[in-house]
């Protein structure tokens, strides 16, 4: 078992940890939600969907191995929820977001060894970004958020998750080298579900 | 912002542009959050409670109470675990009939101690968990001791491993040692005779008399040793579909494809059911990966259910040997 957290989190929910509970919710509910936007459109749509996959992960949760990330684990339920709806629904799958022709984006994509295809010139860095920070780790992109976005230092970041700067600076160097990894991953995912 | 930032060797830039250029997380609708929070939290109040991890102590009362339930009600699982034990990584992870650890339900004690017994009645059936690539399956009337998480006593009964890539397991019996080499396979032990049968990869079986036996299984036939001593042995072709290899369905837990893309089911469902799996070409299996099943779940591998799945889907079966199963896309 490799995700100790994300199993020792669904033990805790399973034995009713309220506290447990609400961490899982608070976690996991708007990183589905964007997973579930970044493939339809429409908001109701969503909250369907991703109501009906925290239905079935709470039915389910004790099948929950810690083999893969509980994220991944819960995005398997949603995808299935997903094909669902659009067969329902009669509709092909759609992808919603425009070509983003930025230059320093391109830059920046390419300083990560991007491959560009017709697809992938169609997906915003948003999606794609974002996409990426919600399949890390909570801490990893929490931290990638407040040092680039919010401009905190490493002490002010260390206060926060009640490390030590060095640990922090440690903690930020695995973020980044994960954001790359995972930049790539939900490329290869988004690419595949087009 | 003065800290240390600037010292960090490693090269940042790409990442704050990214991060910059995105901007932050889009958060879902307050409301829509308020209502699923409510109706998820509605459902988890109602789920049933799961029993917390074990204390590693044994139960008297409890274990007498199960023994008495078990002569009352004729079939049952015990699992027994010596005190203080060291661990091992094995756990309970499926159980038919009545069943107990110490009082307890034995899923929701699942942690597994070096030492521990595991016994099955006549209608009991257990699948344990041993690492992350090693799993053992008990039939009915067995009787094991885990010695260690890769070394085990049969003691009676019917056991099957399966064991995909992890540490070699060894399955001690009192008529001798059967080791696999990367492999699923099954050990009997009936009365004075032993039964080592192969269905995939191969294993070594070393007789008291240190004499080596090997039995292995390749192109979907595998092997049947029954052993009565070490001048008696008689060596059977076994298919690896073989219909008596179909009870180790009923002793694990049913396959949840909610949970499961395209090609994780068809490497269980080939697993289970003794058919190698193949793709047309590495096209077709990564696009598995990303491929969606239906919904439910599946209690008995069949070609049946492997139709129904692939019918629902974009890929189909292609022609192959019996003991195959190849996947192409539909065109």
């Amino acid at each position: 078992m490799h995700n100790t957290d994300d199993y020792q989190l669904v033990q805790r929910v399973l034995q009713k940890d309220r506290q447990a509970f609400e961490r899982f919710f608070e976690v996991y509910f708007a990183r589905l939600f964007r997973f579930c936007s970044a493939r339809i459109s429409q908001v109701d749509a969503c909250e369907d969907i991703v109501q009906e996959t925290l239905f079935k992960a709470m039915r389910n949760l004790s099948g929950y191995r810690g083999e893969a990330s509980l994220f991944t684990w819960l995005c398997q339920i949603c995808r299935n929820e997903i094909s669902n709806w659009y067969q329902r629904s009669g509709r092909k799958s759609e992808m919603l977001v425009s070509l983003d022709d930025d230059p320093d984006l391109t830059s920046a994509l390419e300083s990560l060894q991007v491959d560009f295809n017709d697809e992938i010139n169609r997906l915003s860095t948003e999606k794609l970004v974002q996409l990426t920070l919600d399949y890390l780790p909570d801490r990893y992109g929490k931290a990638l958020e407040w040092k680039y976005l919010e401009g905190l230092s490493v002490n002010e970041i260390a206060a926060r998750l009640g490390t030590g700067s060095i640990a922090t600076q440690s903690l930020l160097a695995r973020a980044r080298r994960a954001f790359r990894s995972g930049f790539r991953d939900v490329q290869q995912e988004l690419e595949a579900a087009t | 912002m003065k800290d240390t930032d600037n010292l960090m060797s490693e090269h940042d830039d790409d990442v704050r542009k990214l991060m910059e250029l995105a901007g932050p997380r889009a958060q879902p609708p307050e409301a829509v959050r308020e209502r699923v929070h409510e109706a998820v939290l509605e459902a988890w109040e109602q789920a049933p409670i799961q029993a917390p991890e074990p204390k590693h102590r044994r139960n008297w009362l409890a274990l007498a109470a199960s023994v008495v339930l078990a002569s009352t009600i004729g079939y049952l699982v015990l699992v027994e675990l010596p005190v203080e034990a060291p661990g091992i990584s094995g756990r309970v992870v499926f159980a038919i009939g009545e069943h107990s650890v110490r009082g307890s339900d034995a899923i929701a004690a699942p942690h597994l101690q070096e030492g521990a017994m595991l016994r099955t009645s006549d209608k009991g059936r257990l699948f344990i968990q041993l690492d992350e690539h090693t799993t053992l399956r008990l039939d009915y009337n067995t009787s094991i001791t885990l010695k260690t998480s890769s070394e085990i006593w049969l003691h009676s009964g019917r056991l099957y491993a399966d064991s995909q890539g992890g540490s070699q397991i060894r399955i001690e019996t009192p008529f001798a040692s059967v080791t696999d080499v990367g492999t699923q396979f099954e050990v009997a032990v009936n009365g004075d005779v032993l039964e080592v049968a192969v269905r995939e990869g191969g294993v070594t079986v070393e007789l008291l008399d240190n004499k080596t036996l090997t039995a292995i299984a390749q192109s979907g036939v595998g092997e049947r040793l029954t052993i009565l001593g070490s001048n008696d042995v008689q060596r059977d072709p076994l298919a690896t579909t073989d219909p008596s290899w179909s009870w180790t369905h009923s002793a694990r837990e049913a396959y949840n494809l909610d949970a499961s893309n395209l090609y994780d089911f068809l490497t269980w469902v080939t697993r289970e059911s003794g058919l190698v799996l193949r793709f047309e070409n590495d096209a077709v299996r990564m696009a598995s990966v990303r491929s969606t099943t239906c919904c439910g779940e599946v209690l008995t591998p069949s070609n049946a259910i492997i139709k129904d799945v692939l019918e629902a889907s974009d890929y189909h079966a292609l022609e192959s040997q019996a003991h195959e199963l190849i996947i192409g896309f539909r065109r």
